[in-house]
């Protein structure tokens, strides 16, 4: 990261009043996901965001990864404009999304196959960093359902980054797994992100883990889907939860997050009941 | 109908009988089925050939059916039909296959021709295909013709429609992740929605080999002078039951076989997807 | 979700019949807008079939008429047909015999299904047994039925509960199973026992699976009874289309082939809407995933 601090003052990417709007084709009408959202996000920062189930979390990060186009507004990686996915961004879905027909070995490669040439030497060994990286060594020949939950993803976490993409996309990575392998997990991709240097955007719907893994945590709001609140995070890394627990700053944080998010949901459901 | 009610088994350990069984091994439970065949074979045996409770004619016994097997193959009809029907079947089938799969690739991946044509197809899937057989036999003839007509027709359909639910019903957050990953439509048919759709294709191939048999032995029944459903046919209506039950016989082992053969290639295929339980 | 799309998963809702089953892709699924839109495609696809056919037969004279006539002239024996009084005896009699042999079908193969599910050992010692024969060719044993039982009603009716019974059975079978596991327990613990555990767990965690037999059962008894009249002439449906065909009056056997999809299709979609009515929390999705 020489020259993280002459991109600094440009952000890395630029969301600029992003509006996406869904077609209900059944009904005839339409439905706002999520409106005029602005973010910069700077290079090498860690992202967090939280939010009530629906409120187009998911919605802005499909529109950075560019799996949906912005129905107002646009967003720019590095100073160009976003138009579809790119090599540059890739993306740790909350689903795994692992193809069942590939050993574990086949699915990280399929993060590389289609955007850079295989013949190109060394891919073999990239996908075997990777692999190890996430500590699934010895398990390259397995297929996706003879694994656990937590492997999956560590599967999916290897294959996001076994590209070396400049910026991580993660759609709650950790939603589907128990809460022990969670918080390893949690740690280690702190780790391996603070080594690595990656931009990163993380959706969670977990407090303290947007505090614990966030430089900045983005928090949303429903009905229609924006951002309500950004938090800059000032706790020293690397950050345990249990030596966190008894910072006072990371107490009032996550008493604010959760005031802020309590507030958020009774309104929601008053709102959605009323409307 | 109260004591149905009563024990609902999940509840708690089995005892007795089923509990022995449940604690059998897979090949323990499998040699209890063969058991059982063997007990039943013999009891009917008993029943029918010594005790003659039963008219042999209706039901011949085991010994009776092998006698009729024998007399099969020694007057050389078993061979000359046998070869008759494989040889429909496999024709039909392959045939079936030839213009399902492509069928099903294109219902599954454009839109308007799964609106379009997927209505028909389901219209003339849910006819017995029984019913297009007079029809087929004023237009072939009295060969093989109608024979390997009824058997396209009966394997085509659920082929062509798995095919095409698998490619549709893909998960889109395979897709997804393909674009994410540089994938270019090509990659995504390609790479995605061909192998997502192979449990499917297999799952209709299967069905197409139990409806081709079905479809085989109901146009050799109703229409021609050669083939297994002709054999059956002669010998029952010359009361030469234990042929035709050799007949039958045969045709059960067929039609196992081959739905097993797709069951192997498939597993050799797609090991991903290994099936559990062994019900075809 | 990803593995929820492959057919093959063991251990989720399983229906016993499943390689006979197909998924179709639901409609909502589809833009409702577009919809009306396809479905003026479709007729306009289906016109243009029928305008080639009548231009291939009548006008370009591709193919002789006595072999396949027009489509106009398939309509004019159609509408001749539906007035036709024998058409409509042999109408009643062919639906006569599905319905008793189906109806048969329905309370062996519930009886049976519920008991083999429902009992541990008949399920290990039975139903191995059951799924062997529902996989068998069952058609081939017509002419010993006919043997057996003579030409008429009695053979067809037979032969309709033959083809029909296993997939009801098997359904109903694997229902009484899920319902087991599963459902069961919850009743329990909400206090439901004996006949009321039976009225409001089992049966209508059962049902769905039935209905599911009992569609696929029709269709195969329809199978049974039309190849009934085709080995074993009496009146009906299947004779009078038989006799079209043999008399080369290949207008009239279209029609009565048209009768007969059209016979089918209805009854497919009549005990669609009954699954619709009586089980609309079955997705049809889950059933087939999982076979
Ligand atoms: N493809 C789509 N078509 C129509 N509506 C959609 C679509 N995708 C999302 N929505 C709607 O947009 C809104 C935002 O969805 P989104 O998935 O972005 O929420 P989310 O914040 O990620 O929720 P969660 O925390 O539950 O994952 C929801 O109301 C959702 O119903
Ligand atoms: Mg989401």
């Amino acid at each position: 990261m020489p020259d993280s601090a002459e991109t600094a003052a440009a952000p890395l990417i630029e969301v600029r009043g992003v509006t996406v709007r869904y077609d209900i084709a059944r009904t005839g009408t339409s439905l706002t996901a999520v409106e005029g959202v602005d973010l910069d996000i700077a290079e090498g920062e860690f992202v967090t965001v939280l939010g009530p189930s629906g409120c187009g979390k998911t919605t802005v990060m499909n529109v950075i990864a560019g799996l949906v186009k912005p129905t107002e507004g646009s967003v720019t990686v590095d100073g160009r404009t976003v138009t579809g996915p790119g090599p540059d961004r890739a993306v740790v879905f909350q689903d795994y999304a692992l193809l069942p027909w590939r050993s574990v070995f086949d699915n990280v490669r399929f993060g590389l196959e289609m955007q850079q040439s295989l013949n190109s030497g060394d891919w073999r060994e990239r996908v075997q960093n990777a692999i190890e990286l996430v500590g699934l060594a010895g398990f390259e020949q397995s297929y996706p359902r003879e694994l656990s939950g937590g492997m999956q993803q560590r599967v999916g976490l290897a294959r996001a980054i076994v590209a070396e993409p400049r910026i991580l996309l993660m759609d709650e990575p950790l939603g589907a797994v128990d809460a022990l392998t969670r918080e390893v997990m949690r740690d280690e991709i702190e780790k391996l992100i603070t080594a690595t240097g990656k931009t990163v955007i993380f959706i969670t719907h977990s407090i303290e883990e947007a505090i614990l893994l966030g430089d900045r945590i983005v928090v949303f709001k429903s009905h229609p889907g924006a951002i309500l609140e950004e938090i800059t995070v000032d706790l020293p890394r690397p950050r345990s939860e249990r030596g966190a627990q008894s910072d006072p700053r990371y107490l009032e944080l996550r008493d604010h997050l959760w005031d802020v998010l309590q507030n958020e949901a009774t309104a929601a459901s008053r709102g959605g009941k009323g409307s | 109908m109260s004591s149905l009610f009563a024990a609902p088994s999940g509840l708690r350990a089995q005892r007795g009988v089923a509990g022995f069984i449940a604690g059998l091994s897979p090949r323990g439970r499998a040699l209890l089925i063969v058991t059982e065949v063997v007990l039943l074979l013999l009891l009917w045996q008993f029943l029918v050939g010594t005790l003659g409770l039963v008219n042999a004619v209706f039901f011949p016994p085991p010994l009776d059916v092998a006698q009729g097997f024998v007399e099969l193959v020694q007057q050389g009809t078993l061979a000359q039909n046998a070869a008759v029907s494989v040889q429909s079947w496999l024709t039909g089938f392959a045939i079936a296959v030839a213009i399902g799969v492509p069928l099903g690739l294109l219902m599954g991946s454009s839109v308007p021709v799964d609106r379009v044509f997927g209505p028909i197809a389901w219209t003339l899937y849910a006819a017995p295909a029984v019913a297009y057989q007079p029809l087929t036999k004023a237009w072939f003839g009295f060969g093989t013709g109608p024979v390997i007509f009824l058997i396209v027709i009966s394997a085509i359909f659920p082929i062509m429609l798995n095919l095409a639910a698998g490619i549709r019903t893909t998960s889109p957050s395979l897709i997804r992740a393909a674009r994410v990953y540089g994938g270019s439509r090509m990659d995504v048919y390609r790479k995605i929605l061909l192998p997502a759709a192979v449990p499917f294709l297999f799952a209709g191939l299967r069905q197409g080999a139990v409806l081709a048999t079905i479809g085989m032995v109901v146009a050799e029944l109703t229409g021609s002078s050669v083939g297994m459903g002709a054999v059956i046919i002669r010998s029952a209506n010359t009361y030469n039951t234990d042929q035709s039950f050799a007949a039958i016989m045969l045709i059960v082992i067929w039609s196992v076989s081959m739905t097993q053969l797709v069951g192997l290639v498939e597993r050799w295929l797609a090991p991903w997807n290994r099936r559990k339980g062994a019900a075809s | 979700m990803a593995r929820a799309l492959e057919p093959q998963e063991g251990g989720r809702l399983v229906t016993a019949t499943m390689p006979l089953k197909i998924v179709r892709p639901s409609r909502s699924a589809a833009r409702g807008s577009g919809e009306g839109r396809w479905r003026l495609l479709l007729a306009a696809v289906v016109l243009a079939i029928l305008l080639v056919w009548e231009a291939a037969v009548s006008w370009l004279q591709l193919v002789p008429a006595v072999f396949l006539p027009p489509p106009t002239a398939v309509a004019a024996s159609f509408v001749e047909l539906v007035v036709r009084p024998d058409f409509w005896s042999a109408f009643g009699y062919s639906l006569g015999n599905l319905a008793i042999g189906v109806v048969l079908a329905v309370v062996i193969g519930v009886v049976v299904g519920l008991a083999v599910g429902w009992f541990p050992v008949l399920r290990f010692t039975v139903a191995p047994f059951l799924w062997l024969l529902y996989s068998t060719p069952k058609v081939a044993l017509a002419p010993l039925i006919i043997l057996i039982l003579g030409l008429g009603a009695a053979s067809q009716i037979a032969l309709v509960l033959l083809l029909a019974v296993f997939p009801i059975m098997l359904n109903t079978m694997e229902g009484a199973l899920t319902v087991n596991k599963s459902l069961v327990n919850a009743g329990r613990v909400f206090g439901a026992n004996g006949i009321a555990l039976g009225v409001k767990v089992l049966l209508p965690g059962t049902l769905p699976f039935s209905l599911v037999g009992i569609q696929r059962g029709a269709a195969l008894g329809f199978t049974g009874q039309v190849l009934g009249e085709f080995l074993g002439g009496a009146g009906g449906l299947g004779h009078l289309l038989e006799r079209a065909a043999f008399d080369f009056q290949m207008d009239d056997a279209i029609a009565m082939v048209i009768v007969m999809v059209i016979i089918a299709n209805l009854t497919l979609t009549v005990i669609g809407l009954l699954r619709k009515r009586f089980a609309p929390w079955h997705d049809d999705r889950a059933t087939v995933k999982a076979g």
